[in-house]
């Protein structure tokens, strides 16, 4: 005989959750993921919440009365499974029952840091521009840490499915897809557990409702979206680059750039041309697009230094990803408005537009893109003034 | 009577320029008084006559238009600083110029380096050429005045 065990909202929460963890993981570890890593985050944080609501509305093994237990019996339970004679449980077992507890809470946590993080160092999310830049640095370590304790716990749960299963011949991955448990050796006790009528209660309805909301609000914002940045104090400011070694690193605006590349334009971030385009700048300052905009070499080497320790090959952005791969092979731009991927992006905006008195020129790149001082050509942020 | 009339005047020129000479117009810091010094007893090697700067001639200076020999477009210092120094200017990149005028903006001739930085660069794009000592004082002279 079959015995319904999972119900629906509780298997679906399971395989969701298990969805949600490998995109996160999948699209870990890099910058072009992010915006996917963070679906997968809000997407695992929402399935939570309504799973913790369902621990006290759902059917009766969904309930943590139901498997929540106390310290001796988890210890009782581990030191039977140790002879291979647990007792079997037709719910979650003592053990497992704070396995899903923790992880319940683990998950939290770990979205929780990776909105603080994804704020602080991006300025996107919830929190952007309310977060500096060196909390984000500071909570990614937790985030990290958190991220690699949820593997070793997904490892110990899964190791322990695959023993019930095997040692055990108890059906129990299968369980979690048809929400049935078949096994005549075990039968009788399962009827001891069963409870004759399983009350619904008002609770129910409030959970059931949480959740059309939760996947209407997904349907609605969920789609990678770029939210707009904040460029609030020192948010961003520094230019995030992937150092020859190949970790990411942040590289603080140079001051003495900032003084002298900003008077007659405003400095144009080092992420936006290649190394050998600023080689070339630096080496022609003396007629500088008709201006002598020459410099003490010592001023000169610092500039320089900061501007190939964070140029186009080393940055992060889509941006210069997609400016770079635009330059033909040998060649070394002077201008960042005659790489093929700038004329192409703005080709269809008029002369007429270049020259209105709020924008002055094409090198005026703030006045149509407010992240421009921090590098950011977000399409979203793009407003071209009257 | 008009004789004592005469000397008051002589006395007066003497006075101001005697005030210049020392000190260049009261607002400089001591290291911009004695760049403009230096300025003034540089022109006065070229032209013994020279007393004081003149902000009438800065401002002459400030305004006049020029062919650039290669641009083949008219240039002038107020070209980027426009016309009024006590108003705010563009570069041809598009990007503001606080105004030049010290009455409007406290930070302008304070730092000598930064100003013989800007002359080099600005005499240059507009009259190819360096600004003779003369031209520099005056510049200054007229706006240190408004
Ligand atoms: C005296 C004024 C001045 C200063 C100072 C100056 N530039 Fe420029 N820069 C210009 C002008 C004028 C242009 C040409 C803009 C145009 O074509 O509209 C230009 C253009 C550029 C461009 C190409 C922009 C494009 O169209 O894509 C780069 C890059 C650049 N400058 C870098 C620098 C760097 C680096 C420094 C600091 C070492 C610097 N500039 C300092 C006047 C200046
Ligand atoms: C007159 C306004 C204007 C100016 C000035 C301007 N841009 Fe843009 N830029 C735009 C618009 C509008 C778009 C969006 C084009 C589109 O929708 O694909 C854009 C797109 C871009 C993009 C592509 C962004 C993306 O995510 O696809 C980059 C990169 C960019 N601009 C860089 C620059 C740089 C660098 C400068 C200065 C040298 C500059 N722009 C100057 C209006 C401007
Ligand atoms: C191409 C545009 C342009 C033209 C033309 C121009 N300037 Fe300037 N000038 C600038 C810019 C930009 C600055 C720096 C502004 C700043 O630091 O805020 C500047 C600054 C200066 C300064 C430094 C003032 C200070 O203490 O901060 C002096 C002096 C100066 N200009 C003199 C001149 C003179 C003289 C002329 C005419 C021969 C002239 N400029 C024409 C763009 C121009």
């Amino acid at each position: 005989m079959k015995v319904r065990v999972w119900d629906i909202p509780t298997r679906l929460f399971h395989w969701s959750l298990v969805a949600a963890f490998a995109g996160a993981f999948f699209t870990s570890g890099t910058e072009w993921f992010l915006e996917y890593h963070t679906v997968f985050g809000y997407i695992a944080l929402g399935l939570v919440v309504f799973r913790i609501l369902w621990g006290f509305a759902g059917n009766r093994y969904a309930r943590f009365s139901d498997f929540v237990g106390g310290w001796r019996r988890v210890r009782d339970y581990l030191r039977q499974a140790a002879t291979l004679k647990p007792p079997r449980y037709l719910g979650h077992n003592p053990a497992v029952g704070w396995v899903v507890l923790f992880m319940l809470i683990m998950t939290v946590s770990l979205v929780a840091t990776g909105i603080i993080t994804y704020s602080g160092e991006e300025g996107r999310g919830f929190w952007a521009g309310l977060i500096t830049r060196d909390t984000g640095i500071f909570f990614r370590e937790i985030h990290d840490f958190l991220a690699a304790l949820a593997l070793a716990v997904i490892v110990i749960h899964v190791s322990a499915a695959l023993f019930h299963d095997f040692i055990l011949k108890e059906n129990i991955i299968l369980s979690m897809v048809t929400g049935t448990k078949e096994d005549p050796a075990t039968w009788s006790e399962r009827v001891g557990h069963m409870r004759p009528v399983d009350r619904p209660s008002s609770l129910r309805l409030v959970a059931l409702i949480f959740a059309a909301i939760l996947i209407g609000l997904g349907v609605r914002f969920l789609p990678p979206q770029e939210r707009k940045i904040r460029f609030t104090g020192e948010v961003s400011e520094q230019v995030k680059v992937v150092t020859p070694k190949g970790y990411t690193a942040r590289i603080k605006p140079d001051p003495k750039w900032k003084e002298e590349c900003s008077p007659c334009h405003n400095a144009f971030h080092p992420t936006l041309l290649p190394a050998a385009s600023w080689k070339r700048i630096m080496d022609g300052l003396n007629n500088h697009f008709g201006e002598d905009v020459s410099l003490d070499p010592a001023t000169r080497r610092e500039i320089l230094d900061y501007l190939v320790s964070s140029s186009a090959e080393r940055s992060t952005t889509e941006a210069s990803k997609k400016l770079l791969a635009s330059i033909k092979k040998g060649e070394v731009p002077l201008k960042i408005t005659g790489i093929p991927y700038w004329r192409d992006k703005h080709s269809e905006i008029s002369a007429d537009v270049f020259k209105r008195k709020s924008v002055g020129s094409e090198a005026n790149c703030l006045a149509c893109h407010p992240g421009a001082a921090v590098g950011s050509f977000e399409d979203k942020d793009v407003h071209v003034p009257d | 009577m008009q004789k004592k009339g005469l000397m008051l005047g002589g006395l007066a020129a003497l006075f101001i320029a005697g005030g210049a000479l020392a000190a260049g117009p009261a607002d400089l810091n001591a290291g911009m008084r004695s760049l403009m010094d230096r300025y003034l007893s540089e022109a006065q090697k070229k032209e013994p006559s020279l007393k004081a700067f003149s902000a009438e001639e800065g401002k002459k200076f400030f305004n006049a238009k020029r062919m650039h020999s290669t641009a083949k477009e008219e240039r002038s210092c107020s070209t980027c600083h426009t016309s009024n120094p006590l108003n705010p200017g563009k570069t041809p990149v598009g990007k503001t110029i606080e105004p030049m005028a010290h009455s409007a903006n406290k930070d302008r001739f304070t730092d000598p380096q930064k100003v013989e930085k800007w002359f080099k660069r600005n005499c240059a794009w507009v009259l190819e050429r360096e600004c003779t000592p003369e031209e520099k004082g005056d510049f200054i002279t007229y706006m240190m005045s408004n």
